[in-house]
């Protein structure tokens, strides 16, 4: 039976008389903060604050997930979907640590949550009470910020400075830590949102000299080239970009996570970049004379040997955290700003300018590309179903428009690179940890937090099954995610690789798998499968037209490959279109 | 080329700081060859830790910015050798 994520209680005690107990003082901090949406798994240590929730039925959506890694991603995913803060309550002990996976995925993707965890009463830390764990230690390196609370007189500021911090600069995940006794206790309430700390400077003053010397580069390059990251996105700056790139007529590729900054379907958009991006766009990253990379740090898996990525180019550098400034490659010209604020500095300094030459010479690698691969995986005549198939119609029958959740492998890189993103911030997946697991969680939040959007996470058989439990939070709280798995059953981009560099030595990646269908149907969600190729179109098509949460299952073919591909450790121009039997 | 170099952080003084300064050197498994850190005479909300630190100026250069953007840090200071560090220490109040 669907159940509504609000109790039916209504909020009568805003009002009562102050002092309040730590744990309501944490409600109304959060209502302050309008929040409205909190993924969560109750515990002991975190039962005064879940007791306090009670009272605020009406005021605050609570989505009980069925693990806490669950309740993180989610909350990801809502903040990615929705430009807000993602919120989770977790109890103390393995409550807290089974979100350390989120917390190092939005550290490492730049998600801003905030997580409030239980914790033991304050005389007790340290003892090894039960379910106490020192979730401060634990969290340091994973977390942009850490508090712990044992005063009840300081939850409202934590809480604000913790909104703060986790939305403000580069944004991150955010723990706090609140002692069972400051839960309990009573104190005064105000809430003063938090405007500045003293010590952290989130937003730099832009360099005007840097932002001339950039557009110098622009106005007399001959063949310059646009990385955009997901700095676009959390900065605002698409349309900032868009101008920039048609007013200098510059070529525009996507980072992983930078994929909806620009739209797919632009003349100046060539792709995707990294080692399973498009051809044209890595091998002219060696090709270019000036390389502007705004809002992306120069990951490994964008660079390949990074000793011999881009050395004929000249490099702009535009980036909000000053520690990825000259860290993985070195900037000719650094701005060390936000993006959006860069980008619009820079746009009356640049010169009209048309490049087609250069222009061209991607759409000679794309056609290149397009005949050996993607005509191959789109059309392909005979055999199973190719997971490059799917996302083309997916994507075709969408028009890009759809909110994607990926998760991670084969099926990930497949979508990234097929699936024509239209519209800013439709794009979620786990980036730079790389977290299986991740897709369906996320999915269950950016549906939350995107309400009038429809959202597709796109899965592997592997990473289904490290979360799936979450079908039971999407049945309960009718979640309305299209759920689709590609199955190939093998954890495919492993086995990929132990093919081309382990000569085929599939060593632990097969996966018998339970019947999905089945096992969906379970929870009370429609389930279908689909294994031939002439049902994928009204397979898809139904799977896209019925409201509500739904299942298809597309068994894909076994042992495909996902090409091109710059082999780990090679220079982006090694990049390889296939493997010569 | 590995060198000592004098690295004193400026910060509030909150529990974890600490914590997060030797997570990054560890992270990045740079030797700490000495360790100071006290809290200000004058305002125990206040502090500063003084490292020597054995490693190359490419990875002083990269790590400075990741300590720097921690929240409670302030700021910094780096120089090579281990004069600036033991200047440092000679500063600090002494019990009577
Ligand atoms: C939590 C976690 N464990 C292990 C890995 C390593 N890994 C990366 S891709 C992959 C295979 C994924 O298989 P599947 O989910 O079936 O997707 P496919 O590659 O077949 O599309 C594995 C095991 C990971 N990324 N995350």
């Amino acid at each position: 039976m669907q159940q509504k994520a609000v109790l039916p209680t209504k909020t009568d005690r805003l009002h009562t008389e102050i002092p309040i107990t730590g744990a309501e003082a944490v409600i109304r901090s959060l209502l302050a903060e309008s929040v409205t949406t909190i993924f969560g798994y109750p515990g002991g240590a975190i039962m005064p604050v879940y007791d306090a929730l009670y009272h605020y039925g009406d005021r605050l959506n609570h989505i009980l997930t069925r693990h806490e890694q669950g309740a993180i991603h989610a909350a990801q995913g809502y903040a990615r979907a929705s430009g807000r803060v993602g919120v989770v309550f977790v109890t103390s002990g393995p409550g807290a640590t089974n979100l350390v996976t989120g917390l190092a995925d939005a550290m490492i993707d730049s998600t801003p949550v905030v997580c409030i965890t239980g914790q033991v009463a304050s005389h007790l830390l340290g003892t090894d009470a039960f379910q106490e764990t020192d979730v401060m230690n634990i969290t340091i390196p994973v977390t942009k910020w850490s508090v712990q609370v044992t005063r009840p007189d300081d939850i409202p500021s934590a809480i604000a400075k913790a909104f703060y911090i986790a939305r403000t600069g580069r944004p991150g995940p955010v723990l706090i830590d609140i002692t069972k006794d400051a839960q309990l206790q009573k104190a005064p309430f105000s809430y003063v949102p938090c405007q500045g700390i003293k010590t952290y400077r989130p937003r730099p003053v832009l360099n005007m000299q840097a932002v001339q010397a950039a557009a110098q580069l622009i106005n007399s390059s001959q063949r310059p080239y646009i990385l955009a990251g997901q700095g676009v996105l959390l900065s605002g700056a698409m349309e900032a970009l868009r101008r920039l790139a048609e007013k200098a007529g510059i070529p525009v590729a996507n980072t992983l996570l930078g994929l909806s900054s620009f739209p797919a379907n632009h003349p100046l958009y060539v792709g995707f970049l990294g080692m399973h991006g498009n051809y044209s766009t890595n091998r002219n990253t060696n090709e270019c004379d000036l390389l502007i990379a705004v809002g992306m740090r120069f990951d490994d898996r964008v660079t390949g040997d990074v000793s011999k990525y881009a050395r004929q180019a000249k490099i702009i550098h535009i980036e909000l955290d000053a520690a990825e400034i000259n860290k993985n490659v070195h900037a000719d010209v650094a701005i060390h700003a936000d993006a959006r604020e860069a980008l619009e500095a820079l746009l009356p300094l640049v010169k009209p300018n048309q490049h087609p030459e250069w222009l061209e010479s991607f759409r000679q690698y794309q056609q290149e590309e397009y005949e050996k691969i993607m005509s191959r995986d789109w059309f392909p005549a005979s055999g199973l179903i190719k997971m490059g198939e799917v996302i083309h119609q997916l994507s075709e029958r969408t028009r890009g428009n759809a909110l994607i959740v990926t998760d991670v492998g084969q099926h990930q890189m497949v979508t990234s690179r097929y699936y024509a993103f239209t519209r800013p911030r439709t794009h979620i997946t786990s980036g730079g940890l790389g977290t299986m697991g991740f897709a369906l969680p996320a999915a269950m939040g950016a549906a939350l937090g995107a309400p009038d959007q429809p959202v597709i996470a796109i899965i592997g058989d592997g990473g289904f099954q490290m979360t799936l439990q979450e079908l039971g939070t999407i049945a309960q709280f009718h979640i309305p995610v299209k759920i689709l798995v590609l199955n190939n059953s093998f954890l495919g981009m492993v086995r990929q690789w132990q093919q081309l560099f382990h000569e085929s030595r599939y060593s632990f990646t097969e996966m018998t798998n339970p019947d999905f269908v089945q096992l969906v149907k379970a929870y009370g969600i429609p389930a279908h499968r689909v294994t031939e190729r002439e049902s994928l179109a009204s397979a898809l098509d139904a799977f896209l037209e019925q409201p509500g949460p739904r299942f298809l299952e597309v068994k894909v073919e076994k042992e495909e490959n996902v090409f091109p591909m710059v082999p780990a450790g090679a220079s982006v121009s090694d990049m390889i279109l296939e493997v010569k039997a | 080329m590995k060198k000592d170099f004098s690295f004193i952080v400026y910060a509030d003084n909150s529990f974890g700081i600490l914590n997060r300064m030797i997570n990054a050197f560890n992270r990045r498994r740079i030797r700490i060859r000495t360790l100071m850190a006290s809290e200000d005479e004058h305002n125990p909300h206040t502090g500063s830790a003084a490292f020597i630190l054995y490693t190359t100026e490419e990875m002083m250069r990269k790590v400075k910015p990741q300590i720097e953007k921690f929240i409670e840090v302030d700021h910094t200071q780096v120089s090579e050798g281990t004069t600036a560090f033991y200047a440092y220490i000679q500063q600090l109040p002494v019990e009577k």
